[in-house]
């Protein structure tokens, strides 16, 4: 078994001992899911049909913003960024592989989420079950790709929780998952083009459950490609500056990456 | 044959503050070689340079025959960091095959079994005790046979048993041809496990050698402790050649600058006081008296 293959094994088995990322990954996103998914379709019938894709999204986003910051900032307060380094562990492993281990967690969860979601809750089911699977795979990489540089800029893990927050509780309320963008003010939802959960909700729209596009789908797919490899590739380059300033304003670098979705508020 | 490490001028600033003025450190093949120096004197990043976890400003590193490249830890050297950690949840075994596939070699069974981790398999390393820990440490430093480990303060914090095992393996390195650069606090390791000793105080190397000749070197008086049958001696201390520190309990304490010129002053002393001896010590001046004598050198 190759390193990187052998290092996601225990990546992957050791996030399930973690009772903080057992409960991000899986049991408050279930959790959530399964007490509104009982609730919302009484108080709104409609819920059904967004039922889905935001509350998958909302897994994956969870794991990734809230779950994977923190233990990327301990990795370096406690010296194991440092330990990896030595013993040979490439950079883009010791960045990457917790992220792909956060990602498939996540894609797990979205794939409870959606099988509980379509037999138990009657939800609305993806039409197309390959874009609804590639949607999912590209959330997974954005999302891990922010999570990751916010772990990297986040000098410490009260820092990081106040970045993950702050891109958390604004795509929960402006991005699409709790009620439609649409419904929005003209001004907040323009502000919702920066969060990447109003680009994958209206890619789930197009690809996956046939509705009318409200925007040009490869423009979306575009935006968030961009802003997850400009995440990784900063959270790589920050991570592998051994020297680094303590500055504050190394988290500036988190907001470079949302500037490709920034970028989409010129086009609504 | 030419040294294993050869650390020639080394100078880094953080700053405005010059940390290494110049370093220069030598490991010979199948040595423990000790650094030594107060907290702050630069020990750690002139690891650091070595290991190419820093870069420094000037001077260069050369471990078998090549310069070490910033940002590219040598294969051949084996680190146990001086704050250096694991994932709190993963186990011993996790760990080990981890390292194993990243150093790309089979698990070596019989340095597992050495280092008794064999029963800690299933053990998270949040769960071992700091012996424990260190002991997987040190175990995944060694796991791809390295020409040259090195070690910044293995032993620090750890109960007398452990540190007494820990040296035992370090010693069995030395015998197998291993090298060993141990950055301590500890006197008595480095006087005791160590071939040779640089001393590094203020960023500037002081002193180097064997402990032996280094506390040679000081200024420090070998201690004469004696006590005879009939107490005479502490009645009448005074003797040539050496100068009387504490009598106490019927021992008389001297300070000897020639000591075989004041035991003979005092076995002549006995004789003529009609007495006999009953107890005789001589301690040469520690590495400790001597760090500290440096210390208050470089201070001054």
């Amino acid at each position: 078994m190759s390193a990187m293959a052998e290092h996601f094994r225990v990546e992957l088995r050791s996030m399930l001992r973690h009772p903080s990322q057992l409960l991000l990954s899986y049991l408050f996103p279930l959790g959530f899911f399964l007490f509104l998914g009982a609730v919302m379709p009484r108080l709104n019938p409609n819920a059904t049909a967004t039922l889905v894709p935001a509350f998958s999204l909302f897994a994956i986003l969870t794991g990734a913003i809230l779950g994977l910051p923190t233990p990327l900032v301990e990795l370096r307060r406690l010296g194991i960024a440092r330990a990896f380094r030595v013993i040979g562990v490439p950079d883009r492993s010791t960045v990457g592989v917790p992220a792909a281990a956060n990602a498939a967690h996540g894609l797990l969860a979205a794939t409870a989420v959606t099988v509980v979601g379509v037999t138990v809750f009657q939800a609305d089911a993806p039409r197309h079950l390959l874009a609804y699977g590639l949607v999912l795979l590209l959330a997974a990489f954005v999302f891990t790709g922010l999570g990751t540089l916010i772990g990297v800029v986040s000098n410490d893990a009260r820092v990081s929780v106040l970045w993950s927050q702050s891109l958390f509780l604004p795509s929960m309320l402006l991005g699409g998952l709790m009620m439609p963008v649409t419904a929005l003010p003209e001004g907040l939802r323009r502000v919702s083009s920066v969060l990447p959960t109003t680009h994958l909700m209206r890619l789930h729209d197009a690809l996956a459950f046939e509705r009318a596009p409200s925007s040009a789908p490869w423009v979306d797919v575009l935006a968030l490609v961009a802003t997850g490899a400009l995440a990784y590739v900063i959270a790589l380059r920050l991570h592998a500056t051994e020297e680094r300033s303590a500055s504050g304003l190394r988290g500036l670098w988190a907001l470079v990456a949302l500037v490709p979705l920034a970028a989409t508020m010129l086009q609504s | 044959m030419s040294p294993i490490l050869e650390v020639v001028a080394l100078h880094k600033r953080y700053g405005d503050r010059t940390v290494l003025h110049g370093v220069h450190l030598e490991v010979e093949r199948g040595e423990i070689h000790g650094l030594l120096g107060p907290n702050g004197a630069g020990k750690t990043t002139t690891l650091e340079c070595i290991e190419g976890l820093r870069r420094p400003d000037q001077g260069q590193v050369c471990f078998l025959g090549a310069p070490v490249v910033m940002g590219r830890v040598p294969r051949q050297m084996g680190i146990q960091l001086q704050l250096s950690s694991l994932p709190g949840t993963m186990t011993v075994d996790e760990a080990i095959r981890f390292v194993c596939a990243y150093r790309g070699t089979a698990v070596p069974m019989a340095l597992v079994k050495r280092m008794d981790l064999t029963s800690l398999g299933a053990r998270q390393y949040q769960a071992l005790s700091v012996g424990q820990q260190r002991r997987l440490q040190l175990a995944l430093a060694l796991m791809h046979r390295p020409a040259l480990v090195i070690l910044d303060e293995p032993t620090a914090g750890l109960d007398v048993s452990t540190r007494a095992e820990l040296h035992g393996i370090l010693r069995e390195l030395r015998s197998e041809g291993t090298s060993v650069l141990l950055a301590t606090h500890d006197m008595a390791e480095a006087e005791t496990l160590t071939d040779r000793l640089t001393v590094v105080i203020g960023g500037r190397v002081v002193a180097s050698g064997s402990a032996r000749a280094l506390t040679a070197q000081g200024e420090g008086r070998t201690r004469v402790t004696v006590s005879t049958a009939r107490g005479g001696l502490a009645k009448e201390p005074a003797i040539a050649g050496a100068s009387v520190r504490t009598v106490a309990d019927g021992y008389v304490v001297y300070d000897a600058a020639d000591t075989a010129a004041a035991v003979s002053a005092l076995l002549a002393k006995i004789a003529a006081l009609n007495d006999s001896l009953v107890d005789l010590r001589i301690e040469r001046p520690s590495l400790e008296d001597r760090f500290l004598e440096l210390v208050r050198t470089e201070a001054a």
